[in-house]
Order: C-alpha cells, then sequence, then structure tokens
C-alpha cells in the first residue's frame, strides 16, 4: 500500500510503525459485557504491564539522578498498586460496569478525595494518578497509551494528530520518523519534527490503514508512505535509504565551509533551535549563529512558568557554545496552536488571531519582564540578541521595548552586569508590519521575517485548517512583495533582514529570497548542509531577474512555473 | 493482636512523601494492619486509606496489627512514624 502526504521534514527511513492514538473519552457509564472475572483479568493485566513500567522508570530515574521524577513515579506505583484501589474496581466491575469505566469511576472517585485534601503537593499529584488511569485504561483497551519518553526500539509515529507536547518529550534516539493522517505543512507539531530532525508526512489519508508494529517506509523527500510491504518491497526501500544516506554524506564537506553563493557572496546562515539539545548539529553543520531561539518550548508541559534563573542557565548554555557567533533568542510566541498549561489560557475562537504571543506579555508584564531578565543575564556570556514576535502595531513595539528598558534600568541599578551593546530586534510577520516595514526598523536593530504567519496572515489562510491548506501558498506575489519591501526598508536602514521561516530552507524560494536581497537565512539544523549547496549553485544577477519578473507575476501558480522553469538548468 | 499509640510530629504529617514511603513499609509486614484515628479507621498498607485519614502533625494515633508478624510491624511503624522530620 502507498500514501501520500505532504513532506515537511525531510529524510528516509524504514522502521516499525507504532499508532499513536489520544487516549479516547471513557463513557463512565458502559455496562459490562461477558464475564466480571474476564474483566478483572483485564485488569489485572493492565496494572501487571503497567507497575512494571513504572519499575523500569523508577530504575532510570535513580541512574539518572533526577529525584523530581523519582518521587513522582514512586508515588504513582503506589497508588496504582493500592489495594483499596484495586478492591473497588472489582467491585465496580461486579456491578455491572466495564473495565474502564469500572476504573475511570475509582480514579475521579479517589482524585475527588485527594483533592478535597486541600493539600497543593497532594493536588498536583492528582494529575499524575488521572495520568495513571487513563494508561490503565489504555492497557485494558489494547492502545498504546502516548508516551514517547521512552522506546524500547525505533518507530515511526503514524496518528491522526500527534500533539507537539507529545512529541517534544519524546525519545530523539528512537523516533525516526513521523506521519500524521491531518495537520498541515507549517503545524507546531512538523516544526518540532524538523527541529528535532525527524522525517515527517502529515495529511496523509492513507496512514489510517497502517498496522500498529509493521515495518513501513517513510519518504519524507517525496511524501510517500509505503506499508503492508512484501519482503521485496522491503528490501528496496532499505536499498533506497541507503541510497539517500550516501547522497546525504555526499554533503558532509558543506560542514567546513562558510555558506556562500556561486558568484563568491557570503551569505549568513543561521539556526532555529527550540532548546540546547541541536547544539552539535548547528556546530557540525558549520551555521553562522542562532538566528531563531524558539522560547515558547521552555514554556510547554509544564505546571509552572520557568524561573528567571532557570532560563538564564539555558540561554547561557547556548549562548556559552556558539560565541562569538550570536544567538537570537525571541520572546515567548504562546497562544495560536501552542498551548502552555501554566497559564491557563481559555479556548478561542480565533486563536491565531487572538490572545497570543507579545499581546499576552503586554497585558500579563511579569512573564516577559522575567524572561528579559534573564536573557539580559545570560548576555554577558554570549553575543545575545532579543527579539520580539508578533508585533502588529507601533504601540506593541513601544510597549515591548518599554519592559526591556525598565529592566535594564534594574539591572544597572542592582548592579547586575549585562551586555549594553544587545541589539534589538522584531518578527515581521504581521502584514500591517511589513507594510509599515520603514516606520518600524527605526526603532529596532534588526528585523527577522516570520514567513509562516506572515503568508497565512496575508492570504486568509488559517494554517492548520487542512481544507484550505492548498491556498497557503508563500508564492503569492502578495507576500513576495511584502517580504521584498521589508528587505528593502532594511537596506535603506542599513540593518540587517533576516528569515527564519519553511521557505527559507525552500529549494525553489531560496533563489527568490536571494534575488529580492536576503542575505540571512535561518533554518533548522538538518536543512543547513543542503541549503549550502543550493546556495552555492544560485548566481545573484541570475535570481535578481528572476525575484524581479516574479514580483510581476499575478498568482502563485504563475511564480511557480517561471520558477521551475528558470531554475532547470541551475538547480 | 498487637497495638502500641505514638504521636505524629514532623511538619507535614502523613501526607505525600511520609505516606507514600509508610504504604511501602507496611506492605512489608503479612499481619493485618489498622490506622486508628479517633472514629477513622485506615488500612496503613493503602495510600488512599492513609491520606484521607487526615493523619496531620499533633494527632496522635493508635497503630494495631493481627498476625504473625503484629509486634514486628506495630513498632516498625510507630518508630516510622515518630522518626520522620520532614
Amino acid at each position: 500500500m502507498i500514501g501520500k502526504g505532504l513532506p515537511v521534514s525531510r529524510g528516509k527511513t524504514v522502521s516499525k510503525a507504532m499508532i499513536v492514538k489520544k487516549p479516547p473519552q471513557t463513557d463512565r457509564n458502559k455496562r459490562l459485557e461477558g464475564e466480571a472475572s474476564d474483566a478483572i483479568k483485564k485488569v489485572d493485566l493492565a496494572m501487571e504491564n503497567i507497575i512494571q513500567e513504572m519499575q523500569e522508570k523508577e530504575l532510570r530515574y535513580q541512574n539518572g539522578d533526577e529525584t523530581m521524577k523519582l518521587e513522582i513515579v514512586q508515588m504513582q506505583k503506589t497508588m496504582v498498586s493500592d489495594q483499596v484501589f484495586y478492591d473497588k474496581i472489582c467491585r465496580v466491575i461486579h456491578q455491572g460496569y466495564s473495565p474502564e469505566a469500572a476504573v475511570y469511576r475509582c480514579v475521579e472517585e479517589q482524585c475527588e478525595m485527594l483533592l478535597a485534601i486541600g493539600d497543593e503537593y497532594l493536588a498536583e499529584r492528582v494529575e499524575d494518578f488521572r495520568d495513571v488511569g487513563d494508561r490503565l485504561i489504555c492497557g485494558i483497551l489494547g492502545i498504546h497509551y502516548p508516551d514517547l519518553s521512552k522506546l524500547s526500539e525505533e518507530v515511526i509515529l503514524v496518528g491522526e494528530n500527534i500533539p507537539p507536547s507529545l512529541l517534544a518529550d519524546g525519545d530523539r534516539d528512537k523516533i525516526k520518523g513521523l506521519v500524521m493522517i491531518q495537520g498541515s505543512k507549517t503545524a507546531h507539531v512538523c516544526i518540532l519534527a524538523a527541529n528535532m530532525g525527524i522525517p515527517a508526512v502529515v495529511g496523509c489519508q492513507e496512514a489510517a490503514g497502517v498496522k500498529d508494529g509493521e515495518m513501513m517506509f517513510l519518504d519524507a523527500a517525496s511524501g510517500e508512505i509505503v506499508f503492508q510491504m512484501s519482503e521485496e518491497m522491503l528490501i528496496d526501500a532499505q536499498e533506497n535509504v541507503k541510497e539517500y544516506q550516501k547522497k546525504l554524506s555526499a554533503l558532509k564537506p558543506y560542514g567546513n565551509k562558510k555558506a556562500v553563493t556561486k558568484d563568491g557572496t557570503r551569505i549568513m546562515l543561521l539556526a532555529n533551535i527550540m532548546d540546547a539539545g541541536v547544539m552539535d548539529q548547528v556546530a557540525e553543520s558549520g551555521m553562522d549563529g542562532i538566528g531563531l531561539f524558539r522560547t515558547e518550548f521552555l514554556y510547554m508541559n509544564r505546571k509552572k512558568l520557568p524561573t528567571e534563573m532557570e532560563q538564564y542557565s539555558i540561554y547561557k548554555s547556548v549562548g556559552k557554545r556558539i560565541y562569538p557567533s550570536p544567538v537570537t533568542v525571541r520572546t515567548i510566541d504562546i497562544g495560536g496552536d501552542k498551548e502552555v498549561e501554566a497559564l491557563h489560557l481559555s479556548k478561542e475562537e480565533n486563536p491565531f488571531l487572538g490572545y497570543r504571543a507579545i499581546r499576552i506579555c503586554l497585558d500579563q508584564k511579569e512573564i516577559l519582564e522575567e524572561q528579559c531578565r534573564a536573557i539580559l543575564r545570560a548576555s554577558v556570556h554570549g553575543k545575545f540578541q532579543i527579539m520580539f514576535p508578533m508585533i502588529s502595531s507601533m504601540e506593541e513595539l513601544d510597549g515591548a521595548l518599554a519592559i526591556l528598558e525598565k529592566v535594564k534600568k534594574e539591572f544597572t541599578r542592582d548592579g547586575i552586569s549585562y551586555d549594553t551593546g544587545i541589539l534589538t530586534g522584531m518578527m515581521v510577520e504581521v502584514p500591517s508590519v511589513a507594510i509599515m516595514a520603514r516606520e518600524f526598523i527605526k526603532k529596532v536593530d534588526f528585523f527577522s521575517i516570520g514567513s509562516n504567519d506572515l503568508t497565512q496572515y496575508t492570504l486568509a489562510v488559517d494554517r492548520q485548517n487542512e481544507k484550505i491548506s492548498h491556498l497557503y501558498d508563500y508564492f503569492h506575489p502578495s507576500v513576495l512583495r511584502l517580504i521584498a519591501g521589508t528587505i528593502r526598508a532594511c537596506q535603506e536602514a542599513q540593518k540587517p533582514c533576516s528569515l527564519c521561516g519553511e521557505m527559507a530552507a525552500d529549494d525553489l524560494a531560496i533563489p527568490i529570497l536571494l534575488g529580492l536581497g536576503l542575505r540571512k537565512f535561518s533554518v533548522n539544523p538538518s536543512s543547513a548542509l543542503m541549503v549550502k549547496h543550493l546556495l552555492s549553485m544560485c548566481d545573484l544577477a541570475q535570481m535578481e531577474k528572476l525575484a524581479e519578473n516574479a514580483l510581476k507575476a499575478d498568482s502563485a501558480a504563475s511564480v511557480r512555473r517561471m520558477l521551475k522553469e528558470a531554475l532547470k538548468e541551475h538547480v | 493482636m498487637y497495638k502500641r499509640e505514638v504521636t505524629i510530629t514532623n511538619p507535614t504529617g502523613l501526607h505525600a512523601r511520609p505516606a507514600t514511603l509508610l504504604v511501602k513499609m507496611a506492605e512489608k509486614y503479612k499481619s493485618e494492619l489498622k490506622i486508628i484515628n479517633g472514629g477513622i479507621i485506615a488500612n496503613p498498607k493503602s495510600i488512599f486509606n492513609v491520606l484521607a485519614a487526615g493523619l496531620g502533625p499533633g494527632i496522635t494515633i493508635t497503630v494495631e496489627a493481627e498476625g504473625e508478624d503484629e509486634k514486628d510491624a506495630v513498632d516498625g511503624l510507630c518508630e516510622f512514624i515518630a522518626s520522620l522530620e520532614e
């Protein structure tokens, strides 16, 4: 069987499929079908498995010196193996409820009891216990509970819609690929996959037919998946992967080379990162610094916001590693599809047009203040730049700059040292700002164009909505014109401009961006070598002509046609 | 049957971590165990029972055991509770 979807993170792999399902909503009134004793046996088996899993975790945490996690798992284990809890489950099954409904009811009952005690620590453990309950229920129903932090073998994750939080916590060495039935190119789980260097294909309907545990082939270069393979097909696929890896190693020499175009123009190739985990790859790929440090991932998957010192230590380690190259730290870009539990944000009708990023930070100023403090504190340990996301009006920019100023003054007053020359910039990702780029650049030291959001806002296309994803196209001349204008404003002001969206690593878009005058590309470390290779084949004068024509086009389709035609002989 | 009284002196009482440790310890004994706090009778082998029994600091409880290792069990649990510091 062959399926096709959108490739969102390059690479190829043959591995075992692992179906990731969200735990289904349990019907607490579901009645027992069959014998009570059989149902109890199911519970026993699920418990045995989960307790064994926990014992393994315990061992891992003991060896890994992770006291906090260890304590939690010990508490979870004590709870799940509790005799009273078990007796209750059996009793409820005998009353005629299905095993999953019985577990659900008993978990809820114990959680209510724990909450009623009114102890903060115990209240937090309630969530851990619910998590145990969900795992038990999944065990009973024979569904993999999505825990990707520890995998015993290499897998390709296959799911309807895999939440970013799950992947963020995932085992980097074992997750070899990602296939989603839903999803669009710029969903955050895709950004995450690309950042982790995991080949990924999304929007692949046929993936619904993949069986858990079967070997499958994921070709995230073409967007194809192959499953239910015969012996022969499997061998072919493995050959294919080997070939691909050979090609990749042919790109290796670019690791030691600077990024230059065919005519010798030096291009700055920067990295998009979200934690210190990819710094080795950044170094191996010979990149010129960090163009985008997505800090929101430090805020996700946790109950409390990260403290100043916690953030400081992460920024510092990244800054030190890459010094003397710069690190551009973007302040949190939360909201939209990136949920931060610790902020208790309410669901919105239009999250991308709603309470998001700098809008949250200007409302809850202490969040941005804390982050600015952490960045400034780290600024003496490297070459740091600070960047604000989602600016849509001058008032917002003024507000953000004022907060930074305030923190700087406090540091000076309190004698805390920081880099007084730290550069401050902003993202250009809302059309209002791109149109008024000349005015905005006066107040900051640099721009970074966020082409993903700029495209979605310019074309009024929700990038999450599969039904309209064909309308999401950054080759739309309107988007290209906004980018061109933004770059021009920077050139006039003699300030740098970079671009950090998917576009910067797209082989068709790179020539146009070069032609429009972009000299700073910020891409995922996994794309770096390929981008250097592409840049080395581009002649600036030709690209300028190409860009000029693209700006005059009347549709995205004609731009694409023009590009494919013109680049046939080059790339 | 063997029983003994003990007063909880640690500042957080038998909550969370101390409770987990107590349960872990109680599980080692074969005897039927009870912790009696006034009208509440809790099974120290159950974390939920222990947590729900409201065993806060300053409370004096009775630890009761019935079975082959009853004396060891009661003494062991009482000493553990008395030695709690956090």
